[in-house]
Protein backbone atom coordinates (compact mmCIF):
# COMPACT_ATOMS: atom_id res chain seq x y z
CA UNK A 1 0.00 0.00 0.00
CA UNK A 2 1.51 3.73 -0.69
CA UNK A 3 2.41 5.17 2.83
CA UNK A 4 0.43 8.50 1.50
CA UNK A 5 -2.95 5.77 1.63
CA UNK A 6 -2.38 5.01 5.59
CA UNK A 7 -3.80 7.24 7.88
CA UNK A 8 -2.02 8.98 10.75
CA UNK A 9 -2.46 6.08 13.46
CA UNK A 10 -1.11 3.40 11.29
CA UNK A 11 2.03 5.82 10.04
CA UNK A 12 2.73 6.70 13.65
CA UNK A 13 2.70 2.74 14.53
CA UNK A 14 5.40 2.22 11.65
CA UNK A 15 7.70 5.37 12.69
CA UNK A 16 7.82 3.65 15.95
CA UNK A 17 8.60 -0.06 15.25
CA UNK A 18 10.69 1.56 12.17
CA UNK A 19 9.42 0.04 9.55
CA UNK A 20 8.47 3.52 8.00
CA UNK A 21 10.44 6.26 7.61
CA UNK A 22 8.99 9.93 7.64
CA UNK A 23 11.03 10.89 4.63
CA UNK A 24 9.84 7.69 2.57
CA UNK A 25 6.61 9.11 3.92
CA UNK A 26 7.22 12.76 2.63
CA UNK A 27 8.55 11.53 -0.72
CA UNK A 28 5.31 9.49 -0.91
CA UNK A 29 3.12 12.59 -0.49
CA UNK A 30 5.25 14.70 -3.20
CA UNK A 31 4.74 12.37 -5.37
CA UNK A 32 1.22 12.27 -5.47
CA UNK A 33 0.71 16.34 -5.43
CA UNK A 34 3.07 16.39 -8.72
CA UNK A 35 0.86 13.47 -10.48
CA UNK A 36 -2.46 14.90 -9.50
CA UNK A 37 -2.30 18.74 -8.22
CA UNK A 38 -1.88 19.67 -12.08
CA UNK A 39 -5.49 18.60 -12.56
CA UNK A 40 -6.73 19.94 -9.30
CA UNK A 41 -4.52 23.27 -7.96
CA UNK A 42 -5.00 22.64 -4.49
CA UNK A 43 -1.86 23.66 -3.72
CA UNK A 44 -0.31 27.68 -4.11
CA UNK A 45 3.32 26.65 -3.25
CA UNK A 46 4.94 23.12 -2.56
CA UNK A 47 8.20 23.61 -0.49
CA UNK A 48 9.99 20.19 -1.29
CA UNK A 49 13.17 20.73 0.31
CA UNK A 50 11.96 22.01 3.43
CA UNK A 51 9.51 19.52 3.68
CA UNK A 52 12.06 16.74 2.94
CA UNK A 53 14.79 18.50 5.67
CA UNK A 54 12.06 18.51 8.40
CA UNK A 55 11.39 14.61 7.48
CA UNK A 56 14.99 13.83 8.21
CA UNK A 57 14.64 15.63 11.11
CA UNK A 58 11.51 14.09 12.66
CA UNK A 59 13.39 10.47 11.65
CA UNK A 60 16.29 11.72 13.18
CA UNK A 61 14.51 12.75 16.47
CA UNK A 62 12.43 9.59 16.32
CA UNK A 63 16.15 8.08 16.41
CA UNK A 64 16.88 10.05 19.25
CA UNK A 65 14.37 8.86 21.44
CA UNK A 66 12.50 12.06 20.82
CA UNK A 67 8.74 11.78 20.36
CA UNK A 68 6.66 14.58 20.69
CA UNK A 69 3.26 12.75 19.82
CA UNK A 70 0.98 11.76 17.03
CA UNK A 71 1.95 14.63 13.90
CA UNK A 72 5.62 13.98 14.42
CA UNK A 73 6.85 13.28 10.94
CA UNK A 74 3.30 13.26 9.22
CA UNK A 75 3.39 15.92 6.22
CA UNK A 76 0.64 18.69 6.76
CA UNK A 77 -0.29 21.69 4.58
CA UNK A 78 -1.85 25.08 5.74
CA UNK A 79 -4.47 27.35 3.95
CA UNK A 80 -2.99 29.92 2.17
CA UNK A 81 -4.29 32.96 4.94
CA UNK A 82 -2.18 31.09 7.01
CA UNK A 83 1.17 32.61 8.00
CA UNK A 84 4.21 30.50 7.53
CA UNK A 85 7.39 31.43 8.28
CA UNK A 86 10.13 31.73 4.82
CA UNK A 87 6.22 31.53 2.60
CA UNK A 88 4.49 34.17 1.07
CA UNK A 89 0.76 34.44 2.47
CA UNK A 90 -1.18 35.17 -0.91
CA UNK A 91 -4.77 34.66 0.40
CA UNK A 92 -5.88 33.44 -2.79
CA UNK A 93 -5.19 37.32 -3.77
CA UNK A 94 -3.62 39.36 -6.40
CA UNK A 95 -3.64 42.18 -3.93
CA UNK A 96 -0.03 43.12 -2.81
CA UNK A 97 -0.12 41.29 0.88
CA UNK A 98 3.67 41.84 1.32
CA UNK A 99 6.75 39.54 0.75
CA UNK A 100 7.66 35.90 2.63
CA UNK A 101 6.15 35.84 6.29
CA UNK A 102 8.82 36.61 8.88
CA UNK A 103 7.08 34.30 11.32
CA UNK A 104 5.31 31.30 11.90
CA UNK A 105 1.65 31.35 12.84
CA UNK A 106 0.87 30.46 16.28
CA UNK A 107 -0.82 27.44 15.08
CA UNK A 108 2.23 26.82 12.42
CA UNK A 109 4.04 26.87 15.46
CA UNK A 110 2.15 24.95 17.66
CA UNK A 111 2.53 21.69 14.37
CA UNK A 112 6.35 22.67 14.21
CA UNK A 113 6.27 21.89 18.04
CA UNK A 114 4.09 18.68 17.58
CA UNK A 115 6.97 17.39 14.78
CA UNK A 116 4.56 17.85 11.54
CA UNK A 117 5.88 18.57 8.15
CA UNK A 118 5.16 21.66 6.14
CA UNK A 119 4.82 20.40 2.40
CA UNK A 120 2.93 23.63 1.29
CA UNK A 121 0.47 26.14 1.53
CA UNK A 122 -3.23 25.40 0.09
CA UNK A 123 -5.39 27.35 -2.20
CA UNK A 124 -8.37 29.96 -0.89
CA UNK A 125 -11.10 31.67 -2.01
CA UNK A 126 -9.49 34.81 -2.17
CA UNK A 127 -9.88 36.66 0.67
CA UNK A 128 -11.37 33.41 2.10
CA UNK A 129 -14.85 35.54 1.14
CA UNK A 130 -16.71 34.23 -2.10
CA UNK A 131 -15.97 31.63 -5.32
CA UNK A 132 -14.99 30.31 -7.00
CA UNK A 133 -13.40 33.16 -8.89
CA UNK A 134 -11.54 32.98 -12.34
CA UNK A 135 -10.23 36.73 -12.16
CA UNK A 136 -7.39 36.22 -9.63
CA UNK A 137 -4.07 34.54 -10.48
CA UNK A 138 -5.45 31.31 -9.07
CA UNK A 139 -6.66 28.84 -10.73
CA UNK A 140 -10.52 27.61 -9.54
CA UNK A 141 -9.91 24.26 -7.09
CA UNK A 142 -11.21 21.41 -8.96
CA UNK A 143 -13.42 18.52 -6.46
CA UNK A 144 -11.27 15.24 -6.53
CA UNK A 145 -14.56 13.03 -7.26
CA UNK A 146 -15.51 14.69 -10.03
CA UNK A 147 -13.23 17.83 -11.74
CA UNK A 148 -16.46 19.32 -13.50
CA UNK A 149 -17.79 20.05 -10.13
CA UNK A 150 -16.74 22.84 -7.33
CA UNK A 151 -15.38 22.08 -4.13
CA UNK A 152 -16.94 24.70 -2.10
CA UNK A 153 -14.81 27.10 0.25
CA UNK A 154 -13.30 28.96 1.23
CA UNK A 155 -10.99 26.24 2.19
CA UNK A 156 -10.71 24.86 -0.73
CA UNK A 157 -7.37 23.31 -1.31
CA UNK A 158 -7.17 21.84 2.20
CA UNK A 159 -10.36 19.81 1.46
CA UNK A 160 -9.33 19.12 -1.90
CA UNK A 161 -5.89 18.06 -0.57
CA UNK A 162 -7.46 15.95 1.48
CA UNK A 163 -9.62 14.39 -0.83
CA UNK A 164 -7.30 13.81 -3.48
CA UNK A 165 -5.10 11.53 -1.38
CA UNK A 166 -2.30 14.46 -1.39
CA UNK A 167 -2.26 14.86 2.61
CA UNK A 168 -4.04 13.13 5.35
CA UNK A 169 -4.79 16.49 7.24
CA UNK A 170 -4.63 20.10 6.65
CA UNK A 171 -5.30 23.59 8.96
CA UNK A 172 -8.50 25.71 7.33
CA UNK A 173 -10.30 28.42 8.44
CA UNK A 174 -13.72 29.04 9.21
CA UNK A 175 -16.04 31.94 9.38
CA UNK A 176 -19.49 31.11 8.20
CA UNK A 177 -18.85 27.22 7.02
CA UNK A 178 -15.29 27.89 5.03
CA UNK A 179 -14.31 24.12 6.61
CA UNK A 180 -17.79 22.36 6.88
CA UNK A 181 -18.56 23.52 3.30
CA UNK A 182 -15.56 22.05 1.22
CA UNK A 183 -15.40 19.37 3.47
CA UNK A 184 -18.95 18.10 2.62
CA UNK A 185 -18.49 18.96 -0.78
CA UNK A 186 -15.50 16.68 -1.02
CA UNK A 187 -16.49 14.05 1.27
CA UNK A 188 -13.77 14.62 3.90
CA UNK A 189 -14.09 15.57 7.92
CA UNK A 190 -14.12 18.89 9.14
CA UNK A 191 -13.63 20.16 12.28
CA UNK A 192 -14.95 23.83 13.66
CA UNK A 193 -13.76 24.36 16.84
CA UNK A 194 -14.98 26.31 19.53
CA UNK A 195 -14.67 29.77 18.65
CA UNK A 196 -11.35 30.58 21.03
CA UNK A 197 -10.49 27.01 21.12
CA UNK A 198 -7.32 27.60 19.07
CA UNK A 199 -5.13 31.02 18.60
CA UNK A 200 -5.80 33.13 15.20
CA UNK A 201 -2.79 35.33 15.86
CA UNK A 202 -0.51 35.37 12.33
CA UNK A 203 -3.79 34.38 10.32
CA UNK A 204 -5.51 37.02 7.82
CA UNK A 205 -8.40 38.06 9.60
CA UNK A 206 -12.19 38.48 7.71
CA UNK A 207 -14.09 38.49 10.28
CA UNK A 208 -12.72 38.60 13.62
CA UNK A 209 -15.91 38.08 15.97
CA UNK A 210 -16.15 34.99 13.99
CA UNK A 211 -12.98 33.15 12.24
CA UNK A 212 -11.43 29.69 14.06
CA UNK A 213 -8.61 28.33 12.52
CA UNK A 214 -9.40 23.80 12.54
CA UNK A 215 -8.60 20.69 10.28
CA UNK A 216 -9.83 19.02 7.24
CA UNK A 217 -8.83 15.42 7.78
CA UNK A 218 -9.71 12.10 6.20
CA UNK A 219 -10.94 11.00 9.17
CA UNK A 220 -12.91 11.90 12.38
CA UNK A 221 -9.93 11.00 14.22
CA UNK A 222 -7.15 12.33 12.33
CA UNK A 223 -9.29 15.45 12.83
CA UNK A 224 -9.17 15.40 16.64
CA UNK A 225 -5.73 14.28 16.62
CA UNK A 226 -5.10 17.30 14.74
CA UNK A 227 -6.90 19.61 16.60
CA UNK A 228 -5.48 18.55 20.06
CA UNK A 229 -1.97 19.20 18.10
CA UNK A 230 -3.49 23.01 17.35
CA UNK A 231 -4.44 23.47 21.00
CA UNK A 232 -1.75 22.68 22.45
CA UNK A 233 -1.46 22.95 26.38
CA UNK A 234 -1.76 26.58 27.08
CA UNK A 235 -4.40 28.88 28.89
CA UNK A 236 -7.27 27.80 26.62
CA UNK A 237 -7.36 24.21 27.57
CA UNK A 238 -5.95 21.25 27.13
CA UNK A 239 -6.08 18.82 24.01
CA UNK A 240 -8.88 16.49 24.88
CA UNK A 241 -10.48 15.86 21.23
CA UNK A 242 -8.98 12.24 20.77
CA UNK A 243 -9.74 11.31 24.43
CA UNK A 244 -13.25 9.65 23.69
CA UNK A 245 -12.18 8.23 20.10
CA UNK A 246 -13.17 4.31 20.03
CA UNK A 247 -15.68 4.69 23.24
CA UNK A 248 -18.90 3.48 22.71
CA UNK A 249 -22.31 6.02 22.05
CA UNK A 250 -24.22 4.15 23.95
CA UNK A 251 -27.20 6.42 26.31
CA UNK A 252 -25.52 9.81 24.69
CA UNK A 253 -28.99 11.90 23.86
CA UNK A 254 -28.49 13.74 19.94
CA UNK A 255 -31.36 15.79 19.18
CA UNK A 256 -31.90 16.03 15.42
CA UNK A 257 -32.59 19.67 14.43
CA UNK A 258 -34.60 18.24 11.05
CA UNK A 259 -36.72 20.89 10.64
CA UNK A 260 -34.05 23.21 10.31
CA UNK A 261 -33.80 22.05 6.62
CA UNK A 262 -36.28 19.67 5.12
CA UNK A 263 -38.24 22.64 4.05
CA UNK A 264 -35.42 24.72 2.50
CA UNK A 265 -36.33 24.69 -1.15
CA UNK A 266 -32.79 24.55 -2.18
CA UNK A 267 -32.26 21.06 -0.24
CA UNK A 268 -31.86 18.11 -2.11
CA UNK A 269 -34.11 15.03 -1.38
CA UNK A 270 -30.73 12.87 -1.54
CA UNK A 271 -29.21 15.14 1.63
CA UNK A 272 -32.70 14.79 3.95
CA UNK A 273 -32.35 10.84 2.81
CA UNK A 274 -29.18 10.76 4.00
CA UNK A 275 -29.01 13.08 7.16
CA UNK A 276 -31.77 11.23 8.20
CA UNK A 277 -30.53 7.51 7.29
CA UNK A 278 -27.42 9.00 9.95
CA UNK A 279 -29.96 9.83 12.78
CA UNK A 280 -30.73 6.11 12.13
CA UNK A 281 -27.43 4.65 12.54
CA UNK A 282 -26.78 6.76 15.49
CA UNK A 283 -29.89 5.32 16.74
CA UNK A 284 -28.85 1.74 15.98
CA UNK A 285 -24.75 2.67 17.68
CA UNK A 286 -27.05 3.03 20.99
CA UNK A 287 -27.60 6.98 21.13
CA UNK A 288 -30.92 8.47 21.86
CA UNK A 289 -32.68 10.41 19.25
CA UNK A 290 -34.89 12.90 19.47
CA UNK A 291 -36.06 15.69 17.19
CA UNK A 292 -35.44 18.83 18.51
CA UNK A 293 -36.42 22.90 17.93
CA UNK A 294 -33.42 25.30 17.03
CA UNK A 295 -33.21 29.14 17.13
CA UNK A 296 -34.74 30.76 13.75
CA UNK A 297 -32.18 30.04 10.75
CA UNK A 298 -32.83 32.74 8.83
CA UNK A 299 -31.92 35.07 11.97
CA UNK A 300 -29.01 32.96 12.51
CA UNK A 301 -27.71 33.68 8.87
CA UNK A 302 -28.83 38.07 9.16
CA UNK A 303 -26.87 37.97 11.92
CA UNK A 304 -23.98 36.13 10.85
CA UNK A 305 -23.82 38.15 7.65
CA UNK A 306 -24.00 41.44 9.13
CA UNK A 307 -21.29 40.84 11.45
CA UNK A 308 -19.37 39.07 8.99
CA UNK A 309 -19.48 41.87 6.25
CA UNK A 310 -19.30 45.01 8.31
CA UNK A 311 -15.71 43.45 10.23
CA UNK A 312 -14.61 42.51 6.46
CA UNK A 313 -15.16 45.90 4.99
CA UNK A 314 -13.22 47.08 8.22
CA UNK A 315 -10.52 44.95 7.39
CA UNK A 316 -10.12 45.81 3.81
CA UNK A 317 -10.97 49.08 3.41
CA UNK A 318 -8.06 50.92 3.23
CA UNK A 319 -6.69 48.27 1.04
CA UNK A 320 -9.80 48.52 -1.01
CA UNK A 321 -9.21 52.26 -1.89
CA UNK A 322 -5.63 51.77 -2.66
CA UNK A 323 -5.81 48.05 -4.92
CA UNK A 324 -9.75 47.85 -5.29
CA UNK A 325 -8.92 47.22 -8.84
CA UNK A 326 -6.36 43.86 -8.08
CA UNK A 327 -9.44 42.38 -6.06
CA UNK A 328 -11.10 39.92 -8.09
CA UNK A 329 -14.76 41.02 -9.08
CA UNK A 330 -16.56 38.27 -6.23
CA UNK A 331 -14.44 39.53 -3.11
CA UNK A 332 -14.80 43.59 -4.44
CA UNK A 333 -18.90 43.01 -4.82
CA UNK A 334 -18.74 41.32 -1.20
CA UNK A 335 -16.65 43.55 0.83
CA UNK A 336 -18.18 46.42 -0.92
CA UNK A 337 -21.92 45.30 -0.45
CA UNK A 338 -21.21 46.14 3.40
CA UNK A 339 -20.85 49.57 3.05
CA UNK A 340 -24.76 49.66 4.16
CA UNK A 341 -24.07 48.61 7.49
CA UNK A 342 -23.36 51.12 10.50
CA UNK A 343 -21.40 50.46 13.28
CA UNK A 344 -24.94 50.23 15.20
CA UNK A 345 -25.87 47.40 13.04
CA UNK A 346 -22.83 45.61 14.38
CA UNK A 347 -23.57 46.61 17.69
CA UNK A 348 -26.86 44.93 17.60
CA UNK A 349 -25.88 41.98 15.80
CA UNK A 350 -23.43 40.97 18.56
CA UNK A 351 -25.99 41.40 20.87
CA UNK A 352 -28.80 39.01 19.05
CA UNK A 353 -25.57 36.74 18.42
CA UNK A 354 -25.26 36.78 22.25
CA UNK A 355 -29.10 36.16 22.17
CA UNK A 356 -28.77 33.12 19.91
CA UNK A 357 -25.96 31.73 22.03
CA UNK A 358 -28.03 31.65 24.86
CA UNK A 359 -30.94 30.29 23.39
CA UNK A 360 -28.79 27.00 21.89
CA UNK A 361 -27.01 26.28 25.63
CA UNK A 362 -30.27 26.56 27.31
CA UNK A 363 -32.50 25.12 25.06
CA UNK A 364 -31.35 22.12 22.93
CA UNK A 365 -27.83 21.89 24.07
CA UNK A 366 -29.09 21.41 27.94
CA UNK A 367 -31.10 18.75 27.04
CA UNK A 368 -28.74 17.18 24.49
CA UNK A 369 -25.30 16.06 24.48
CA UNK A 370 -25.11 17.20 20.97
CA UNK A 371 -27.49 18.15 18.18
CA UNK A 372 -27.64 16.53 14.50
CA UNK A 373 -28.19 18.76 11.18
CA UNK A 374 -27.50 19.37 7.79
CA UNK A 375 -24.54 20.97 6.37
CA UNK A 376 -24.58 21.66 2.78
CA UNK A 377 -27.96 20.94 1.20
CA UNK A 378 -26.63 19.73 -1.82
CA UNK A 379 -24.13 18.09 -3.24
CA UNK A 380 -21.44 19.71 -5.36
CA UNK A 381 -22.62 21.94 -7.58
CA UNK A 382 -21.23 22.10 -11.35
CA UNK A 383 -17.93 24.53 -12.40
CA UNK A 384 -21.33 25.15 -14.95
CA UNK A 385 -23.29 26.75 -12.60
CA UNK A 386 -21.13 29.70 -11.96
CA UNK A 387 -20.12 32.62 -14.36
CA UNK A 388 -17.62 34.58 -12.15
CA UNK A 389 -19.60 37.67 -12.31
CA UNK A 390 -22.31 37.21 -9.31
CA UNK A 391 -21.83 35.29 -6.44
CA UNK A 392 -24.27 31.96 -6.53
CA UNK A 393 -26.15 31.18 -3.17
CA UNK A 394 -25.28 27.57 -2.02
CA UNK A 395 -27.47 26.58 0.72
CA UNK A 396 -26.43 25.19 3.90
CA UNK A 397 -26.58 25.14 7.76
CA UNK A 398 -22.82 26.72 8.89
CA UNK A 399 -22.71 30.02 10.20
CA UNK A 400 -25.36 29.85 12.99
CA UNK A 401 -22.39 27.97 14.78
CA UNK A 402 -19.53 30.69 13.74
CA UNK A 403 -22.36 32.82 15.09
CA UNK A 404 -23.08 31.14 18.91
CA UNK A 405 -19.04 29.83 18.91
CA UNK A 406 -20.31 25.94 19.05
CA UNK A 407 -18.01 23.38 17.83
CA UNK A 408 -19.12 21.87 14.53
CA UNK A 409 -18.04 18.48 12.97
CA UNK A 410 -18.74 17.94 9.53
CA UNK A 411 -18.79 14.48 8.06
CA UNK A 412 -19.72 12.37 5.05
CA UNK A 413 -21.93 9.75 4.96
CA UNK A 414 -23.05 8.72 1.81
CA UNK A 415 -23.23 9.76 -2.34
CA UNK A 416 -25.50 11.33 -4.86
CA UNK A 417 -24.20 9.52 -8.02
CA UNK A 418 -20.33 9.84 -7.75
CA UNK A 419 -20.57 13.19 -4.93
CA UNK A 420 -20.63 12.91 -1.33
CA UNK A 421 -22.96 13.66 0.90
CA UNK A 422 -23.10 14.20 4.70
CA UNK A 423 -23.69 16.03 7.60
CA UNK A 424 -23.08 18.27 10.89
CA UNK A 425 -22.50 16.92 14.65
CA UNK A 426 -22.80 20.31 17.03
CA UNK A 427 -21.59 19.79 20.41
CA UNK A 428 -21.26 21.88 23.87
CA UNK A 429 -18.87 24.71 23.89
CA UNK A 430 -15.26 23.15 24.38
CA UNK A 431 -16.21 19.45 23.61
CA UNK A 432 -15.25 18.80 20.69
CA UNK A 433 -14.57 15.58 22.58
CA UNK A 434 -17.81 14.37 22.72
CA UNK A 435 -18.43 15.59 19.22
CA UNK A 436 -15.54 13.38 18.18
CA UNK A 437 -16.57 10.69 20.35
CA UNK A 438 -19.93 10.51 17.92
CA UNK A 439 -18.50 11.23 14.92
CA UNK A 440 -15.88 8.29 15.26
CA UNK A 441 -18.95 5.94 15.56
CA UNK A 442 -20.64 7.06 13.02
CA UNK A 443 -17.52 6.41 10.26
CA UNK A 444 -17.19 3.18 11.68
CA UNK A 445 -20.76 2.24 11.02
CA UNK A 446 -21.10 4.26 7.54
CA UNK A 447 -20.12 2.33 4.23
CA UNK A 448 -18.09 5.92 3.23
CA UNK A 449 -15.26 4.94 4.87
CA UNK A 450 -14.55 2.05 2.64
CA UNK A 451 -15.97 3.11 0.01
CA UNK A 452 -13.59 3.33 -2.88
CA UNK A 453 -11.64 7.12 -3.35
CA UNK A 454 -11.69 9.20 -6.33
CA UNK A 455 -10.61 7.14 -9.04
CA UNK A 456 -7.81 10.53 -9.57
CA UNK A 457 -5.20 8.20 -11.49
CA UNK A 458 -7.50 7.72 -14.78
CA UNK A 459 -8.89 11.76 -13.99
CA UNK A 460 -4.98 12.47 -14.18
CA UNK B 1 -20.41 54.17 9.04
CA UNK B 2 -22.34 56.79 10.20
CA UNK B 3 -25.72 56.48 7.81
CA UNK B 4 -28.56 54.91 8.28
CA UNK B 5 -28.95 52.16 5.97
CA UNK B 6 -30.69 52.14 2.40
CA UNK B 7 -34.75 52.22 2.60
CA UNK B 8 -35.83 49.78 0.49
CA UNK B 9 -39.17 49.81 -1.14
CA UNK B 10 -39.18 45.99 -2.37
CA UNK B 11 -40.49 42.92 -0.41
CA UNK B 12 -37.61 41.00 0.77
CA UNK B 13 -36.75 38.78 -1.28
CA UNK B 14 -37.62 39.92 -4.28
CA UNK B 15 -35.30 40.25 -7.47
CA UNK B 16 -34.31 42.81 -8.80
CA UNK B 17 -34.77 43.84 -12.50
CA UNK B 18 -33.04 45.49 -15.32
CA UNK B 19 -34.64 49.08 -15.57
CA UNK B 20 -35.84 48.55 -11.87
CA UNK B 21 -36.57 51.98 -10.88
CA UNK B 22 -36.16 51.18 -7.14
CA UNK B 23 -32.91 48.97 -7.82
CA UNK B 24 -31.89 51.91 -10.05
CA UNK B 25 -32.27 54.35 -6.92
CA UNK B 26 -30.61 51.40 -4.90
CA UNK B 27 -27.10 51.75 -7.35
CA UNK B 28 -26.90 55.26 -6.97
CA UNK B 29 -27.57 55.25 -3.19
CA UNK B 30 -24.28 52.90 -3.15
CA UNK B 31 -22.11 54.72 -5.69
CA UNK B 32 -23.06 58.06 -3.28
CA UNK B 33 -22.05 55.30 -0.64
CA UNK B 34 -19.17 54.14 -2.68
CA UNK B 35 -17.97 57.85 -3.28
CA UNK B 36 -18.00 59.28 0.27
CA UNK B 37 -15.61 56.06 1.38
CA UNK B 38 -13.22 56.87 -1.16
CA UNK B 39 -14.27 53.55 -3.12
CA UNK B 40 -14.59 53.26 -7.02
CA UNK B 41 -15.53 50.01 -9.55
CA UNK B 42 -16.67 49.61 -12.65
CA UNK B 43 -20.61 49.94 -12.83
CA UNK B 44 -21.22 46.02 -13.15
CA UNK B 45 -19.38 45.26 -9.72
CA UNK B 46 -21.16 48.30 -8.35
CA UNK B 47 -24.41 47.36 -9.11
CA UNK B 48 -23.83 43.47 -8.49
CA UNK B 49 -22.31 45.41 -4.78
CA UNK B 50 -25.32 47.09 -4.41
CA UNK B 51 -27.71 44.09 -4.92
CA UNK B 52 -25.93 42.63 -2.02
CA UNK B 53 -25.97 45.49 -0.09
CA UNK B 54 -29.71 45.84 -0.51
CA UNK B 55 -29.63 41.74 0.94
CA UNK B 56 -27.59 42.95 3.84
CA UNK B 57 -30.28 46.01 4.85
CA UNK B 58 -32.78 43.29 4.92
CA UNK B 59 -30.45 41.39 7.20
CA UNK B 60 -29.95 44.53 9.54
CA UNK B 61 -33.47 45.02 9.17
CA UNK B 62 -34.08 41.08 10.54
CA UNK B 63 -32.52 41.83 13.35
CA UNK B 64 -34.02 44.92 14.43
CA UNK B 65 -37.09 43.76 14.55
CA UNK B 66 -35.81 40.83 16.36
CA UNK B 67 -34.71 42.92 19.18
CA UNK B 68 -37.98 45.04 19.02
CA UNK B 69 -39.90 41.92 19.39
CA UNK B 70 -37.46 40.69 22.44
CA UNK B 71 -38.16 44.51 24.31
CA UNK B 72 -41.86 44.09 23.56
CA UNK B 73 -42.11 40.95 25.26
CA UNK B 74 -39.90 42.26 28.21
CA UNK B 75 -36.61 39.97 27.52
CA UNK B 76 -34.13 43.08 27.21
CA UNK B 77 -34.10 46.02 29.17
Amino acid sequence: MNPADLSIAEVGAKFRDGSLTSLALCQAAIERIRARDGAIHAFVEVDEEGAIAEAVAADRAFADGVDRGALQGVPIGVKDLVDVRGMRTRCGSGVPNGGPSADDAAVVARLREAGAVMVGKLATYEFALVGPSFDTPFAPVRNPWSLQHITGGSSSGPAAAVAGGMLRTAIATDTGGSIRSPSGYCGVVGLKPTNGRVPVAGVHPLSPSLDVVGPISASVAEAALTLDALVGTSAWGRPQAASQLGRPIEGLRIGYARAWFVADPSGDAAVIRAVDEMASQLSLLGARIEETAMPDYPLCEACGAVILHAEALLAHEAALRRHGERYGRLAWQSLASGLVLTPDDLSLAKRVAAALRDELDQGPLARFDALLTANTLSPAPPFSAFDGRNAVWTAMRTIAFNVTGHPALALPFDFKGALPLGAQLVGRAYDEATLCQIGDALERASAFAAAPKPRLEEAV
Amino acid sequence: MSEAPISLTTAPGEPIREGDADADANHEAFLRRAAERGLTASPDRSAAAAVGARWLADAAQTLRDFERARAARGDIA
